[in-house]
């Protein structure tokens, strides 16, 4: 009889990487701590084969089950409506936290489909002759050289365009269609902290920054993380083919190892930003510590318990870009070795769980 | 009745409970004009008729009354707003945890907006529940009743509403509002295929169906009240030519404003272009006022007060009809 092969669900191929992989730990320490992760989370510890069988990982139960993620994200307590429709609605976001004096960038206008809307006008634009006098006299009257356009409501980096004034007509061509069927939000081009831009340059590369509230203790970042774009792509998200090095929290240093879903799928870790060749481990993030002090100021004006906040590095500090009301928490795990590591965190989880 | 009953059930695909609801009347006499309970569901899930950036700003009242003020748009005054124990008013945010801190913050809003009274509402429920009015006389005791929803709760604290004289005149102890639906069609053109004007009762603070209020037709050619006002059927249903505290007499009361208010509703749209929603204006000395919008408006109730049924309106009738062929033959 031969050998089935052994799929885990929506990750054809991972079996075989796991075998591959001349990192992960001997064999039967494999089994045993599959058996006992599988026996403590009462659930197949599939996602023991993304990570945790790695040599490195030796706190295997510091890291969430796939069934505690998706009950973190549907929990009805931790994503209360009125706070989530804020985060995730980037529109709602920019008219909240800029009245409370948030630092994020320059906003110049949005669109419901076939409304577009700037400096409290409003017009109906059905033709993309009309699209290319909108967003050139919007360059023009911002006396700016590029804009950078982002749905009013997805994720992931999807549907994203920079436009540039130079480029305008040959930008649109390929973008009018999309832009006029979405809704979108349009901001002022972030401009990158040069350090940062010496390792990638061709998008904008954000800090994810988790932060858990409660109120039985002081709110505080457990997880961070830094995304990098690669090749030509102006975003960063995994999702968009970009990949994340961890932070490390109290120094704002860069972990040694990045992770890349595509690649690390094949079992690689990311030692070097793969255009630049820049070494990723030790890497200092400018303006680290402003970053938490910003978010941290921010999540007093939402209570939200979970809140994952994109930040920016500027030549002049740090600038939020976004907040997520249901950030991907499994990269935020590996980001800072195990989230359950947070006793604060851990009491949340086995609160959400007890109620399943 | 039966004959209704099997008639509805075959051609609407579905039980006919919401016949009992209404359409046994003996005056009601046009069944077919009416929306079956799964049609209404459909149209609230439709995604071609509402999109989730534009309802995620109807639906969250704070982030409502920061968009309306944004643009400029008439809606009530936003005073302030609390999370939790986190009070924000005036650009500050404040911890408030006791009793005596919630009497100083809501004495310092009296004293800052030189007002005696603000309208307190639940960030996340509708129907008018949760809402209730702080007076600043006898603050303590109103506090004290108050302070677990105050102190563990979301809210929005707005400016009571100067409604109009004459409305007082009906009722005075609520703020009565019009419930006006709008449709843009596909060609983008704007329908009122609803509206009914809704009344408070006794010391009730609101005028929601839900809360005992009174539903009263309306004349959207002459901009008057007709003869007739219903209760909720859970209420008993009764129907009422008078209201039951002043005695007033609905029919013919010209509703002040009345053109302004489609035009507020007609620039606001502009704004918010969801393709069906359910508006709740208030009439003041100054005009029109929205209060809320609604991405699900209770259809039922809005089909019963269109005088004849939602889909008398020829575009609403086309549109339901598309979007039964879609759900029954899809593609």
């Amino acid at each position: 009889m031969g050998i089935r092969k052994f799929r885990i669900p929506g990750q054809p191929g991972r079996m075989k990487v796991f075998f591959h992989d001349p990192d992960k730990k001997p064999l039967l320490k494999c089994v045993q701590e599959f058996v006992s992760l599988s026996v403590r989370k009462k659930e197949p510890a599939y996602h023991y084969f993304k990570y945790i069988y790695k040599k490195q990982i030796t706190n295997i139960h510091d890291y969430l089950s796939i069934n505690e993620r998706a009950r973190i994200h549907s929990s009805a307590v931790l994503n209360r409506y009125e706070y989530s429709s804020i985060l995730r609605n980037k529109l709602n976001f920019e008219i909240y936290f800029r009245d409370l004096g948030l630092r994020m960038p320059g906003f110049i206008g949005y669109n419901f489909k076939d409304h577009f809307y700037k400096n409290d006008n409003i017009e109906r634009i059905t033709t993309n002759e009309g699209l290319k006098k909108f967003f050139n006299e919007v360059l023009l009257d911002n006396k700016i050289e590029s804009l950078f356009i982002r749905p009013i409501d997805s994720r992931g980096g999807e549907g994203c365009y920079k436009l540039n004034l130079e480029t305008i007509g040959t930008d649109l061509e390929l973008i009018s269609d999309q832009i006029r069927e979405g809704s979108h939000v349009f901001t002022e081009v972030i401009q990158q902290h040069k350090a940062i831009n010496k390792i990638h340059s061709s998008s904008v590369n954000t800090i994810r920054l988790i932060t858990l509230q409660s109120d039985i203790a002081e709110t505080k970042i457990i997880s961070a993380a830094i995304r990098f774009g690669v090749g030509d792509g102006i975003v960063d998200n995994l999702h968009s083919g970009g990949f994340m090095v961890g932070i490390n929290i109290e120094t704002g240093v860069l972990n040694k190892f990045g992770w890349l879903e595509e690649r690390t799928a094949n079992g690689e870790v990311i030692t070097h930003h793969p255009d630049s060749g820049i070494r990723l481990g030790g890497f200092q993030i400018p303006y680290f510590k402003e970053a938490c002090e910003m978010v941290l100021e921010a999540t007093k004006f939402l209570p939200k318990t979970l809140i994952g906040w994109d930040v920016a590095i500027q030549n002049d500090g740090p600038i939020i870009v976004e907040g997520n009301d249901s950030p991907g928490l499994e990269v935020s795990d590996v980001a800072c070795k195990g989230l359950l590591r947070d006793p604060y965190f851990k009491m949340l989880v086995e609160q959400v769980n007890a109620k399943n | 009745m039966l004959r209704e009953i099997r008639h509805l059930w075959h051609s609407k695909k579905e039980i006919p409970y919401y016949y009992f609801k209404y359409l046994y009347r003996n005056d009601v006499k046009n069944i077919n004009d009416y929306l079956g309970t799964k049609e209404a569901n459909r149209l609230h899930q439709n995604p071609q008729l509402h999109r989730s950036e534009i309802t995620t700003i109807i639906n969250n009242k704070l982030a409502f009354s920061l968009y309306a003020q944004k643009h400029g748009l008439k809606t009530a005054r936003l005073y302030g707003y609390h999370f939790n124990h986190k009070y924000f008013f005036n650009e500050t945010l404040k911890s408030v945890n006791t009793e005596q801190s919630l009497h100083h913050f809501f004495q310092n809003l009296f004293n800052t907006y030189q007002t005696t009274s603000v309208f307190v509402k639940p960030l996340a429920d509708f129907g008018g529940k949760g809402c209730f009015i702080l007076r600043s006389e006898d603050l303590k005791n109103q506090l004290y009743k108050k302070k677990e929803a105050l102190l563990t709760e979301n809210h929005l604290f707005y400016e009571v509403i100067k409604q109009h004289p004459r409305i007082n005149e009906i009722h005075s102890h609520c703020v009565n509002t019009l419930r006006i639906v709008s449709y843009i069609t596909p060609t983008g053109n704007i329908e009122f295929i609803s509206t009914f004007m809704r009344f408070g009762i006794d010391n009730s603070p609101v005028d929601n169906g839900s809360a005992g209020g009174i539903f009263v037709y309306v004349d959207e050619d002459k901009g008057t009240l007709k003869e007739m006002g219903i209760k909720k059927m859970s209420f008993g249903g009764e129907k009422l030519t008078h209201h039951p505290n002043s005695n007033f007499k609905f029919d013919g009361f010209e509703i002040p404003y009345f053109k302004e208010t489609y035009d507020l509703i007609t620039t606001y749209l502009q704004y918010l272009p969801d393709r069906i929603i359910g508006w709740d204006v208030a009439i003041t000395t100054d005009g029109p006022v929205i209060i809320e919008a609604n991405d699900c408006p209770n259809l039922h109730s809005s089909d019963v007060m269109s005088s004849g049924g939602l889909l008398r309106n020829e575009s609403f009738r086309e549109l339901v009809t598309q979007i039964n062929s879609e759900y029954f033959n899809p593609t």
